[in-house]
């Protein structure tokens, strides 16, 4: 039995234009929000989610339904952030690469005061965020689709090009790093409140 | 608790132990207190990454992508339809490699001997990732040469080039010149006058520059590597193979840059020409 995205796209592959509309109205915000995640800008991850979709409409010809429909299209997603983030002279808000944060100790935005439960909530929200965006690149990915986007570790490995073992670890260390983030944010709690500063300013 | 048990902590969240594995484990953590809390603590993670707001892609997204996608299916030149976009560069690169890396070096060599055409040919063809960020293509030339003579450095270069490199002149054709115009309209060439040069403030090699023979004795780290190029292989008959395949500089054809990879991402020979792409883009920064 085929999944429906599957199904859309054999539809799309026979010729069906709908299909490509109906699959961009699917997966166009689940995308943007893991290339944001990937990329740390909104605009360059618009424009990744339009490349993404392009190369799935050029490659229509030569779909076959081997895999998950999902799994396909994080695969070309993770290789096109990966493009953008390997690029030369990359502009962007955080323009160090993943080599020289690997070994950076993760430090919050700001440090927070917790006034009431609702402020608590959403500056632990930005608190994840922040560590999330420090995390290495592939530490970031496979925590996103395997926690958020829930795919299995093999498929996390083939979106990734990597073995299903990479994958677990990587999840891992990136779990632990966010869960030590939480609680070290969580156990101080200074007396002076700043608001956590989040880059975009827009999310 | 071991490191090896907390990850399977991770991998149980993740629904990745078997049936048995996952039970075993759950009558662990309901028996232990301090594995219960590490859990805990992992689950919050998860619950804190789900609980992320999520922005709506924006209503003209759609829109956005037929334009680019009704761009494609616009008849194409020899070169085919303007498109920018640094993945798609670098595995044209890739294309040139594998094909002819004499001839796209000499292809190369023209459009980078020829930056006042460039700058007159600055209509901004398309709205994409090129016109986004016009520095994208400042920095490919320098990294083509470097391609192409990867055991160049600037130290080991002491004699000029014997044979003087394409003038601009020789865009005169129509293959040549739709180059010439892409590259333009992706670089978004400031002249000087315009009072814009600060889209080029990161030192690339055509920044403002306003003809070719500044580009040529502009003393840059990339100027000798070019150099290096044009010596290290017969600058006439490379710029034979140029002419008679001006298609190598592809920018364009995506059926070959799918094939090269982008779908195919287990070709080892991809993977490695990246590798090494990634090696260059070290040097190229430690060098700068």
């Amino acid at each position: 039995m085929l999944d429906e995205d599957v199904r859309l796209m054999l539809a799309f592959r026979d010729g069906d234009d709908a299909a490509f509309d109906a699959l961009f109205e699917r997966w166009a915000s689940k995308l943007l929000r893991f290339l944001e995640r990937m990329v740390r800008d909104q605009a360059v991850a618009e424009e990744l989610v339009q490349e993404t979709f392009l190369r799935v409409h050029r490659a229509r010809a030569r779909y076959v339904a081997d895999a998950k429909f999902s799994t396909w299209l994080y695969t070309i997603a993770s290789n096109v952030a990966r493009n953008e983030l390997r690029r030369p002279f990359r502009r962007a808000p955080h323009d160090s690469t993943d080599a020289e944060r690997e070994g950076a100790p993760l430090e919050l935005a700001a440090e927070e005061s917790p006034v009431d439960e609702i402020v608590n909530a959403r500056r632990e929200g930005a608190q994840v965020e922040v560590a999330l965006e420090r995390l290495p690149e592939r530490q970031r990915a496979a925590l996103w689709l395997a926690a958020v986007e829930g795919l299995s570790y093999g498929e996390v490995a083939k979106a990734l090009e990597t073995s299903e073992s990479s994958v677990k670890a990587l999840v891992h260390r990136a779990r632990v790093a966010l869960a030590e983030q939480l609680a070290s944010a969580r156990a101080k709690l200074p007396a002076e409140a700043k608001p956590v500063l989040l880059r975009g300013g827009a999310r | 608790m071991t490191s090896a048990r907390d990850a399977e902590l991770s991998a149980l969240l993740d629904g990745a132990l078997s049936a048995p594995e996952a039970a075993a484990l759950r009558a662990q953590i309901e028996a232990d207190p301090a594995l219960a809390a590490r859990f805990a603590e992992l689950a919050q993670v998860d619950a804190a990454l789900r609980a992320l707001p999520a922005r709506p892609a924006p209503a003209d997204l759609r829109a956005r992508l037929q334009a680019k996608l009704d761009a494609e299916s616009a008849p194409r030149t020899g070169l085919g339809v303007i498109r920018g976009g640094a993945p798609r560069r670098r595995r044209a690169w890739i294309a040139g490699i594998s094909a002819a890396v004499a001839a796209t070096a000499a292809a190369l060599m023209v459009l980078l001997h020829a930056p006042g055409e460039l700058q007159r040919g600055a209509p901004r063809d398309e709205g994409g990732l090129a016109a986004m960020r016009p520095s994208d293509t400042a920095a490919s030339p320098d990294e083509v040469a470097l391609v192409v003579a990867p055991s160049a450095v600037p130290s080991e270069q002491a004699t000029p080039s014997p044979a003087p490199l394409a003038p601009p002149a020789e865009l005169g054709s129509p293959d040549a010149s739709r180059v010439a115009r892409v590259e333009g309209a992706a670089l978004q060439a400031p002249s000087p006058s315009a009072g814009d040069g600060a889209a080029h403030s990161d030192g690339g090699l055509l920044d403002t520059t306003p003809d070719s023979s500044a580009v040529a004795s502009t003393p840059s780290p990339q100027e000798p590597l070019e150099l290096a190029a044009a010596n290290s292989a017969d600058a006439a008959a490379t710029q034979r193979a140029s002419e008679a395949t001006p298609a190598l500089w592809v920018e364009t054809t995506d059926e070959e840059a799918e094939a090269l990879g982008e779908l195919a991402p287990d070709d080892a020979s991809v993977v490695a020409v990246l590798d090494f792409l990634d090696e260059l883009d070290v040097l190229e920064a430690e060098a700068s």
